[in-house]
């Protein structure tokens, strides 16, 4: 029993630092029309910065800071030539500007290399049981994610974020009513980055490790596949689709142990997945959870509530 | 060794990699400019030609040739049924690129896996070996011929389909104003299935010359997806010429780049980088890549001074 809820402990980790990975999805791809297709880029800056500067020595919340800022100036440097481009190409281009970043770390020796950072120190140093650590982690992830909700709701619900909302079904539109369409764009993007990378101090202090096989680009791949699942304009959705991807993920490993399936659990979960996004692109495009959308009634050529 | 001395071989090294290169990239290029969005699944038929011929030449015994042949059409058919089964619903139903962009990465992981269950993890080597052999300066085998004489003689028949034929010119047309073709009274759905047939093909047959040398596993095509990419930008989407001469630019730039690096004591495998930094180079700069067939974008330099 008690191995069990650590165990769940564990997995809940991974869903909240996944479903901020997501939620950070959502904001830019969901809410704003932004497709980075680059999203691991920021989670690996976020992990490494902070993983180099703890094994220096450095108390965990600075470390974070640090990774912090330089995901967000990660996020504002690719940002700014990077959204000149067309949707499609930006895609593109972020696309392979993860691929640069994880090969250039990849060949720095002093990164760690091909081995990368092991005994990465966790953020509670004082915690020995592990049992603890895993609750001290979840309400780490969970203060994250909550800190990332309140600002995307905060966004989102505000003029700020309706003119987002404009330039994801019309950027043409957003600038013709005088919006600087690519300010909101980068902004959008450089926070994006922060999430990212937020979400990726805490996931390289909790496995103890930040090495570049964590970060191909199959993560951005997931990332987007949850966020789409679950509903890409919701901070629910982002929960829920990292929820059920990671779980569906975990019940067909432990599915293992029960049952004899003649195909191999984890080759089948990515099949699963890969048709599950299919279909939900075809017959509900928006995910689980839909986006809600303000009612405004028009009578007599007046403006209702 | 001085570098020049190691230039023929790189030369010839590189037009070996620059021709598998221009193969994975032909299909992935058509199809983005004709569908408007970038195929990731691609990679997945990289693959599928790779573990279809080792299937044909090492199981069945077929041999090497009739693998290649194999591929070819397995993966074309694979393509074509791909786009009539996935992509040309999802087409009619959801507008944009981002939902068939993001259904290819979604096919593209369901294929993988399929293919990682049937032929598993490990690295499969084909049973022909190819024996080097010297000629003049340089080293060579079989396969790297082959490679090179396949994809010349793919670049010549599809410069005629292109340039002599009436389905050449659907082709061309579709990718530039499918209305306008379709007003003419072509086929145009017909014209698609076709051109995804092609691509995947040669995707196909672009993946068994890969794992000819050094064998195939399930990341094969996965592999090759970041330089699929870096070649259809560099070359303009759409171009088959422009695909053609990025595939060699990109190869030459990143097999000279090795020795360039080495003397300056830094490791070769920044030599992938260094092509991928050309690209972003030429999507921030020209983005409508060498052949000029991109898209239109505003210049860097006054979308910057509108945010300053």
């Amino acid at each position: 029993m008690y191995e069990f809820i650590t165990f769940l402990g564990d997995a809940f980790v991974i869903i909240l630092i996944f479903a901020t990975l997501s939620l950070s999805v959502n904001l830019q791809y969901g809410s704003s029309g932004i497709f980075n297709f680059g999203v691991v880029a920021f989670f690996m800056i976020g992990a490494y910065t902070s993983s180099f500067l703890a094994l220096t020595g450095i108390p965990f919340l600075l470390a974070l800071a640090v990774a912090v800022i330089l995901s967000g100036l990660a996020g504002l440097l690719i940002s700014l030539p990077a959204l000149n481009l067309r949707g499609d190409f930006l895609s593109l281009a972020t696309f392979m500007f993860a691929e640069i970043i994880r090969l250039l770390v990849l060949n720095v020796p002093s990164l760690g290399g091909a081995v990368g950072i092991a005994r990465v120190p966790s953020a509670f140093p004082s915690i020995k049981v592990y049992s603890n650590l895993v609750a001290a982690n979840i309400a780490l992830s969970l203060v994250v994610f909550l800190v990332f909700c309140v600002v995307y709701s905060a966004m989102m619900s505000s003029p700020y974020g309706r003119v987002l909302k404009c330039i994801r079904e019309n950027e043409v539109l957003a600038e013709s009513l005088g919006k600087n369409t690519f300010r909101y764009k980068a902004q959008v993007f450089v926070i994006g980055s922060i999430m990212a990378g937020t979400a990726g101090a805490v996931y390289s202090q909790y496995l103890g490790f930040a090495g570049t096989e964590l970060f191909t680009y199959s993560v951005t791949f997931t990332v987007y596949i949850m966020s789409i699942i679950g509903g890409s304009t919701t901070r629910l959705g982002a929960l829920l689709g990292s929820f059920i991807y990671l779980s569906i993920q975990d019940l067909l490993r432990i599915a293992k142990n029960w049952i004899t399936i003649p195909v191999d659990p984890n080759n089948l979960a990515f099949i699963l997945f890969g048709f599950a996004t299919m279909l939900i692109l075809y017959y509900r495009p928006e995910g689980i959870i839909r986006e809600k959308l303000r009612q405004v009634r028009v009578t007599n050529g007046n403006l209702g509530a | 060794m001085a570098i020049a001395d190691l230039l023929p071989q790189l030369l010839f090294n590189s037009v070996v990699s620059g021709s598998v290169f221009a193969l994975a990239t032909v299909g992935f290029s058509l199809t983005y400019s004709i569908l408007k969005f970038p195929n990731i699944a691609q990679a997945a038929f990289i693959t599928f030609g790779a573990y279809f011929a080792y299937t044909a030449a090492s199981v069945w015994g077929l041999g090497f040739g009739l693998g290649i042949l194999g591929a070819f059409l397995a993966t074309g058919i694979l393509g074509a049924l791909s786009y009539v089964v996935i992509f040309r619903p999802l087409g009619r139903k959801v507008s944009g690129f981002v939902a068939p962009t993001v259904a290819s990465v979604g096919y593209g992981l369901a294929l993988t896996f399929i293919m990682q269950q049937i032929w598993g993890r490990d690295l499969l080597l084909f049973s022909t070996i190819f024996d080097a052999f010297s000629v003049g300066p340089m080293r060579t085998n079989w396969l790297w011929n082959t490679t090179i004489v396949f994809t010349v003689i793919v670049v010549v028949s599809m410069h005629y389909l292109l340039s002599r034929t009436k389905f050449g010119a659907a082709m061309r047309g579709t990718s530039s104003n499918p209305d306008l073709v379709r007003a003419s009274g072509i086929h145009v759905d017909r014209v698609i299935i076709s051109v995804w047939f092609l691509g995947s093909a040669l995707a196909g047959a672009a993946g068994v010359f890969l794992a000819g040398q050094n064998g195939v596993t399930p990341v094969l095509g996965s592999n090759m997806l970041v330089t699929v990419m870096a070649v259809a930008i560099f070359a303009g989407i759409g171009s088959f010429y422009g695909v053609i001469a990025a595939a060699y630019i990109l190869s030459f730039a990143q097999n000279l780049s090795i020795p360039v690096l080495l003397s300056i004591g830094q490791p070769s495998f920044y030599s992938i980088a260094v092509a991928y930094g050309v690209v972003i180079a030429t999507l921030l700069f020209f983005p409508r890549g060498i052949s000029g067939t991109g898209p239109k974008v505003e210049s860097l330099i006054a979308k910057m001074r509108k945010v300053v």
